[in-house]
Parts: structure tokens; C-alpha cells; sequence
């Protein structure tokens, strides 16, 4: 078997099909690429010859300065942001078995702006503009808002066992309601904190430092490390329920496990990030487009993808209105949306001539 | 390994399809369950495979109650393949045939020298050695289920239950899906299950007919002994006239409603 390549000692074994895994390797050098892109662009250039030198020596300097505590934290809280939503993406794609799916079609993203917001009403002061506590307890009430919406529609779409479809209705309900008190929240609240809340909705890293890294890094590394353990389960849930049952997979039990963990990632993903759209959806798509639908390579890959795709927007919303630093969310869904009709059409054309 | 029900009684809510059954499937035999449309037939099959709880009874596997043993364990002596199952069309036929593995793997043992030979065996059985990386889009009906039987093959399972394996199928397919099945069953001793619309093929096909007919068993044996004018009058509401196939001397159903057309 050519195509295939086999690790086998005593009782472990694994198997990897060539091709993907040269694509996997071919798009975390482009992540990296883009990581020291970021990492160079900016107010001032820096070359990524400097750049590498900066990261390996640890050289002390202006330049060092502008790397390791402006660019770097923010560009792998990019890099990680985008990241948890790809895979949140492509594990949510699998359990409904629906390729349109995505973190903020069930409410997680919306949910997790109702906590955000929440926390914005209660501890903004209005007499002097300012917040009574410190903006980084703004992350755990999102955080609690996007994973509350999860266990809502879980439960909500529980009747002796949860089916995709039902999943999928009241999500898209949760996020309506979720939606609905955002507007309320938003319309009620003090005048300095819309401006606040609409960066927030849209999604923003501006202003990220090493202590979001530190608590994105670790939750997203071992949701990951999880993720892959399930991706065989993963690969069961894509069949239809009567066929994963045949094969001995425990499907309810799995689903609801998975749907934790997508929920997991996009929360930690929203919490830090706020609502970032479209990396959830396309992510998984590009990479089933670069591979198959065995999630085996979809799952590492729409990591990587997410990743890239958030630090690229990320260089864009910093440096192309410069001075302004603009929502990256504005450049997910600006580069994001093209690229996926550009993705289908070119697929249509493909189909159509036969291959 | 033996499969068999009793006194199972299926439904959904309220709404009883199946009372009483009491079946025991023929080991190492092609059985086939025929019956109109909506009698039940595949609720049968499925809850056989532990698919559907039934209201009452039990269907027992070996000496056990089949819900009371562990869904893998059932995954390595019993296969089952729904009708017209659906799957992500760009996988490839080697990706969704190395999943009738799964009851075997673990997640730190994903490809054992084991689930490599009997892949390669599936495949070669189903004839599908040659295109094992094309997708399954690329692949025609009877190709792609194909594809399901070399899953379940994978399984290595003694029972095969197979709910309507030919239905959407060109005629062609049909025989070539069929006649697959009873080689599998000749040179390797599988007991196969299969729900069938077409009482001619299965009349063919089957060693063993289960006939089903108000919620209830309306007769089961030799397709030779049992299959008369009257059951496929009462079974399918239809009047038929039966005379011996020239081919293979099983009986042959002509069927009509009226004599003048």
C-alpha cells in the first residue's frame, strides 16, 4: 500500500495515509511562516531575519520588546484562538453530521456574548465610565455563558437520545434567544460600554497579553490531546446512528462527549476572543478540501488552518487601516467568506468536469 | 453462535408492529423475511441487532440477552447493514471498509497486522481490491454497496443481517449483490439475514422464509415448502399463480390482480 504509511510496535499501531500527512506538514510551515510575519509586521518593521534572531537569542532591545511582549503573546493568542474554533468546527461538524455547522450556529458564540455582556452591565460604573473590577474576569463570564448555552441545547434536544437534527433546531433557537438578550443588554446598558460590547460581539484581540496566553494555551492543549484520542469515535459519529450502533460505538455517550469538547474549545476560543466568525465553518471545509473526510486529517488540520487564518487576519486588522487596530473578527469573516464560495465554485467546476 | 426471539413484541409509542415472536434463525442458512410494506419486517431485523428496545421479550445472541451484553462484543458475532446507509462522499473505499474494524481497535491500537489482512480480505471478496482508494462518489450503486458488505465483512462476524441490500439497485446489482451474499454463506458458513421486497429473488436466495403478516408470523420454512398461492395472496394481497423456475427449480411467483388487463 503505497498511499498508506503503517506505525506498528508491540500493541500499538496507527495508521496515516501520505498525502494528508504532507499536507498537515506543508500547512504548519505556512503557520509558521505567518507567525513570524506577524511577528514582523506592525508600527514598526521588523525583518524576520531580526525577528528569528530576537525569538532564539533573547537579545535585549527595543526591537526584543516590541516582539516578546507586544507581537507574541497577541499573535499566539491568534494563533490558538484560531486554532480552538477550527477544531471546535470540524469535531461539531462530525457529531451532526452536517458540513454547515459551526460553534456559533448552536449559540455557543452568541451565549458567550451574553456573558460577556452581563459581566459589562454589573461591573460598569456609569457615573465615571469606567469598570468597577478588572476587564479579565470578562473571559470566565463568557466562558460560563458560551458553555451554559451547550448544556441548554443538549438538554433541550434530550428525548431518548439527542439526534443531529434536534441539535441542530434548537441551537440555532438558543442563538436566536441569545441574540435577542444581547439587544436587550446592549440597548439598556451605559453609553461607554456599547462600543465596548460591539468590539467584543464581533470579535478582538486587541490588547492580549501572556496571561491570555497562559490560560488559552493549557486548556487548549489538552482538549486537543483529547480530541485526538476520540477522532476514532469522531470517524464513527460521520455514518448514519443505525451503522455506528452495528460497530459497537456507544454513540450517545460519544456524542455527548464530543459536543463537551467542541463546546470546550470554542468557549476558551470565545472567552479570550470574543464572537470570531466563519474560522469554525470554513476551517474544517478547507481542510476536507485539502484531504478527505477521515478525521484523522481533518482534525489536526483544521487546527493548523484555523490558526493561520486568525493570525493572517490578524496582521490585516493591525496594519491595513493603521493607526486603527480593528476587530479581527471584521477580517475572518472579510477573507474567510470570499475564500469559502471561491472553495465551492472551484469544487463545482471539478464535479462538473468529472474528476 | 445462535440468534433467536422470544415472545418479542415491537412498537413505537403506543403502536405495536410486532406481538409475540418467536424466531429462530437458522444457523449457517440464508433467511429471508418478506412481507408488504410497513409489516414489520425491518423493525424485526433492526431489533435483532440491538438497533431498537423492544416493548417486551427478548432477543437472545448465544445463550444471552442481547441487551444485556457489551455493544462491542456483539460488534465481533454479529454485523448489521441498515438500508441505504449514508456516508461523507469523499472518503475513499479503504477508509469506510477499515471502519468494520472499529469493535477491534482501541485508540492506541488503531492498525494491527490483524485489521490490515482482513481489509485486504474484504476487499478482495467484494472485488473491490482494485479500486480501494477511489471515492465514493466516484463509485456506482452497486459498487457502493458493495463497499457496506465489505464493511460489515470486516466485522468478521458470523451473522450478517442486511435490511433491504438491494433496494435502489439495477437489476444487475441486485443478482450480483445476492449471489455475493450466498457465496459468503456457502464457502464460509455465515448465517445471513436479509429483509427483501422481491419475493421471486428471494424465493431463489433463501434457504429459509420468514413470512410476515398482521403483527404476527404467518409461516417460516423451505421457500419450496411454504410459498403457495394462498400465502402470497394472504401475505401480499395479491393473486399469483406459482410454477417451477427453469433455472434454478425454486418456485416462481406470477403475480396479477385480475386476468383480463
Amino acid at each position: 500500500m503505497k498511499s498508506l504509511f503503517v506505525a506498528r510496535k508491540g500493541r500499538l499501531s496507527f495508521l496515516y495515509e501520505k498525502r494528508s500527512t504532507l499536507v498537515v506538514a506543508i500547512s504548519m510551515l505556512i503557520c509558521i511562516f505567518s507567525i513570524l510575519l506577524s511577528l514582523s509586521m506592525g508600527q514598526k518593521y521588523i525583518s524576520i531575519f531580526k525577528v528569528i534572531q530576537i525569538l532564539f537569542d533573547g537579545s535585549i532591545g527595543g526591537d526584543s520588546l516590541i516582539v516578546n511582549t507586544i507581537r507574541l503573546p497577541r499573535t499566539l493568542v491568534a494563533l490558538f484562538v484560531g486554532a480552538s474554533l477550527g477544531l471546535s468546527g470540524a469535531i461539531l461538524q462530525g457529531v451532526v453530521k452536517n458540513p454547515l455547522a459551526a460553534p456559533n450556529i448552536i449559540g455557543i458564540t452568541d451565549s458567550g456574548s451574553v456573558g460577556a455582556l452581563i459581566f459589562l452591565t454589573l461591573f460598569t460604573d456609569p457615573k465615571n465610565n469606567a469598570l468597577t473590577t478588572s476587564i479579565f474576569y470578562m473571559p470566565v463570564f463568557a466562558f460560563a455563558g458560551a458553555f451554559a448555552a451547550v448544556l441548554i441545547v443538549y438538554l433541550l434536544a434530550y428525548k431518548k437520545g439527542v439526534t443531529p437534527y434536534r441539535l441542530i433546531m434548537i441551537g440555532i433557537a438558543v442563538a436566536g434567544a441569545a441574540k435577542a438578550i444581547t439587544s436587550i443588554l446592549i440597548i439598556n446598558g451605559p453609553v461607554v460600554f456599547i462600543k465596548e460590547a460591539q468590539l467584543w460581539i464581533t470579535g478582538t484581540i486587541y490588547g492580549t497579553n501572556w496571561t491570555h496566553v497562559k490560560l488559552l494555551l493549557p486548556w487548549f492543549l489538552v482538549l486537543f490531546v483529547l480530541t485526538l484520542i476520540y477522532t476514532r469515535e469522531l470517524n464513527i459519529q460521520n455514518l448514519d446512528d443505525g451503522i455506528s450502533v452495528g460497530l459497537g460505538s456507544s454513540v450517545e455517550k460519544n456524542r455527548f462527549l464530543l459536543m463537551i469538547l467542541s463546546a470546550a474549545l470554542a468557549s476558551g476560543a470565545v472567552a479570550v476572543g470574543g464572537g470570531i466568525s466563519f474560522v469554525g465553518l470554513i476551517a474544517p471545509h478547507i481542510s476536507r478540501k485539502l484531504t478527505n473526510s477521515s478525521f484523522g486529517n481533518v482534525l489536526p488540520l483544521s487546527a493548523v488552518v484555523g490558526g493561520i487564518i486568525v493570525v493572517i487576519s490578524d496582521i490585516a486588522a493591525r496594519t491595513m487601516l493603521f493607526p486603527l487596530d480593528l476587530p479581527v473578527g471584521i477580517f475572518t469573516a472579510g477573507i474567510g467568506a470570499p475564500f469559502f464560495v471561491y472553495l465551492l465554485l472551484k469544487s463545482q467546476r471539478a464535479l462538473r468536469r468529472g474528476f | 453462535m445462535n440468534i433467536s426471539t422470544s415472545n418479542l413484541t415491537l412498537g413505537y409509542g403506543d403502536f405495536i408492529v410486532l406481538k409475540d415472536i418467536n424466531v429462530t434463525i437458522p444457523k449457517n442458512k440464508v433467511t429471508i423475511l418478506v412481507g408488504s410494506n410497513g409489516c414489520g419486517k425491518s423493525t424485526l431485523l433492526k431489533t435483532m441487532a440491538r438497533l431498537l428496545k423492544p416493548m417486551s421479550g427478548k432477543v437472545v445472541l448465544g445463550d444471552m440477552d442481547i441487551f444485556q451484553k457489551p455493544s462491542k462484543e456483539i460488534a465481533k458475532e454479529l454485523a448489521i447493514l441498515t438500508q441505504s446507509p449514508d456516508a461523507p462522499s469523499d472518503l475513499t473505499v479503504f477508509n469506510l471498509v477499515k471502519q468494520g474494524r472499529y469493535p477491534y481497535q482501541s485508540w492506541f491500537n488503531q492498525w494491527s497486522k490483524e485489521d490490515e489482512n482482513i481489509v485486504d480480505y474484504a476487499l478482495e471478496k467484494t472485488g473491490l481490491s482494485d479500486i480501494r482508494d477511489k471515492k465514493l462518489s466516484e463509485l456506482s450503486g452497486g459498487q457502493k454497496q458493495r463497499v457496506w458488505i465489505a464493511m460489515t465483512l470486516a466485522q468478521q462476524t458470523e451473522i450478517i443481517l442486511l435490511d433491504e441490500p438491494t433496494n435502489h439497485l439495477d437489476i444487475k446489482y441486485k443478482i450480483e449483490v445476492l449471489d455475493l451474499l450466498k457465496h459468503l454463506n456457502q464457502q464460509e458458513n455465515r448465517t445471513i439475514v436479509v429483509v427483501l421486497h422481491d419475493i421471486n429473488l428471494a424465493c431463489r436466495y433463501a434457504d429459509h422464509i420468514i413470512a410476515i403478516k398482521d403483527g404476527k408470523v404467518y409461516a417460516e420454512g423451505d421457500p419450496k415448502e411454504i410459498v403457495t398461492e394462498k400465502l402470497i395472496n394472504d401475505v401480499f394481497d395479491i393473486n399469483a399463480k406459482i410454477i417451477e423456475c427453469p433455472l434454478f427449480k425454486t418456485p416462481m411467483c406470477i403475480t396479477y390482480q385480475n386476468l383480463t388487463i
